[in-house]
């Protein structure tokens, strides 16, 4: 391999020492690199230009992050927005997720009320707390709304020894008409329940 | 059929033309070799410099623009590997001229007296590492004194003295090379 001629400077020196330098420099041996190195350059120039560029390894980084990036966004987006608020249906019944939708209408528990109060009991619990939610802004008005307990109450009658204390009071004043009747009301929701003897009489 | 520039040629080459690369090395293999060997010393060294000169050529060719001689940034990159590697195998040594200056005796000078070629390279590798490099810069790679100090790192006077006190050393090794070939 030969090199190129235009390497050799040949313009005049206005330097008289460089020109003589410049001169003798000339007469020196023009080493050349080895045909190994030769070859071993052009090898390695050729094989840089066959080697396949690099995939941007940046790119696969920076995806990455954008992904990051949108679900922190979504979940941040999501905490402003609160839980999902329940959705009542047109009776104003709250419709949870987890609880199953109960299979009969607001009426037929009203007649299940009527008929068998007790057994109507464990299903009302269920759906007590969301009426009892929607009906809290009309307390303050004079409404017919009653506490559940208040039902309860009613159902199974008021509580034996508030009553037996009652009707103790009847016959101490001598009001004996009203107090058969209580006691006969009694006989009929608290078949079992002891009675004093003072109202065995 | 019109020469392609070297500018040209670093840009085809960079944009995958082989026969570019081929036609660039041709052009400047032999300069750069002897820029190197002058500086290294043994012919071992040379050849590692120089391979490892070129591949770091081959490796910046995205980074080269045409707006920069191609030359010039070719040799800084030459430059820069031999400085590195003399930096590394004698981290001690200062690099100033006064310094560097080259001691041992290199190959070349064992045959001083033999031939008159033979005494001039042996002055040469007796100059200051700086002078040394400024002055190959100049005979071997024909370049001006501004662009041997873009080269080099330093400033252009610098460069001028540098090449000025190389000049003044060869010229008593040309001198008495011609006094005995007179007497």
């Amino acid at each position: 391999m030969n090199s190129d001629p235009r390497d050799k400077p040949n313009k005049p020196e206005f330097d008289p020492d460089l020109a003589a330098v410049r001169s003798a420099w000339e007469g020196l041996e023009q080493t050349e690199p080895p045909d190994l190195i030769d070859q071993a350059v052009l090898n390695t120039a050729r094989r840089h230009l066959e080697r396949p560029r690099r995939p941007l390894r940046w790119l696969g980084a920076f995806a990455s992050a954008i992904v990051v990036v949108l679900a922190l966004a979504i979940v941040v987006r999501q905490d402003q927005q609160g839980p999902v608020p329940p959705v009542p249906d047109s009776d104003g019944f709250r419709m949870d997720r987890d609880t199953p939708v109960p299979a009969k209408t607001k009426q037929e528990y009203e007649q299940m009320m009527q008929d068998e109060p007790r057994k109507a009991r464990p299903e009302l619990r269920q759906i007590a707390p969301a009426a009892a939610s929607e009906a809290q802004p009309m307390q303050g008005k004079e409404t017919q709304l009653r506490p559940l307990d208040a039902v309860e109450e009613d159902a199974a009658g008021p509580d034996p020894e508030a009553w037996i204390e009652r009707m103790l009071a009847l016959r101490a004043a001598g009001r004996l008409e009203e107090l058969e009747a209580e006691l006969a009301d009694f006989r009929r929701s608290w078949p079992d329940y002891p009675l004093p003897p003072e109202l065995l009489d | 059929m019109r020469e392609r520039s070297d500018e040209a040629l670093m840009q085809a080459y960079a944009g995958g033309d082989m026969a570019a690369f081929d036609c660039l090395y041709a052009r400047h293999r032999g300069p750069l070799y002897r820029y190197i060997l002058r500086q290294a010393g043994d012919d071992a060294t040379a050849n590692d410099l120089y391979q490892g000169s070129w591949e770091k050529i081959i490796r910046a060719r995205a980074s080269y623009t045409a707006s920069a001689p191609f030359k010039a940034w070719m040799y800084r990159i030459a430059h820069n590997h031999v400085v590195d590697h003399f930096r590394r195998s004698r981290p001690s040594s200062d690099l100033s001229p006064e310094t560097m200056r080259a001691d041992d005796p290199g190959p070349e000078q064992a045959l001083i007296g033999e031939q008159a070629a033979c005494r001039l390279a042996a002055a040469v590798s007796a100059l200051p590492t700086e002078q040394r490099e400024v002055l190959l810069l100049k005979l071997e790679a024909g370049f001006d004194l501004r662009t041997i100090a873009e080269i080099t790192g330093v400033s252009h006077e610098t460069a001028k003295s540098r090449l000025r006190y190389a000049v003044g050393k060869l010229k008593i090794a040309v001198g008495s090379e011609q006094d005995g070939a007179e007497s």
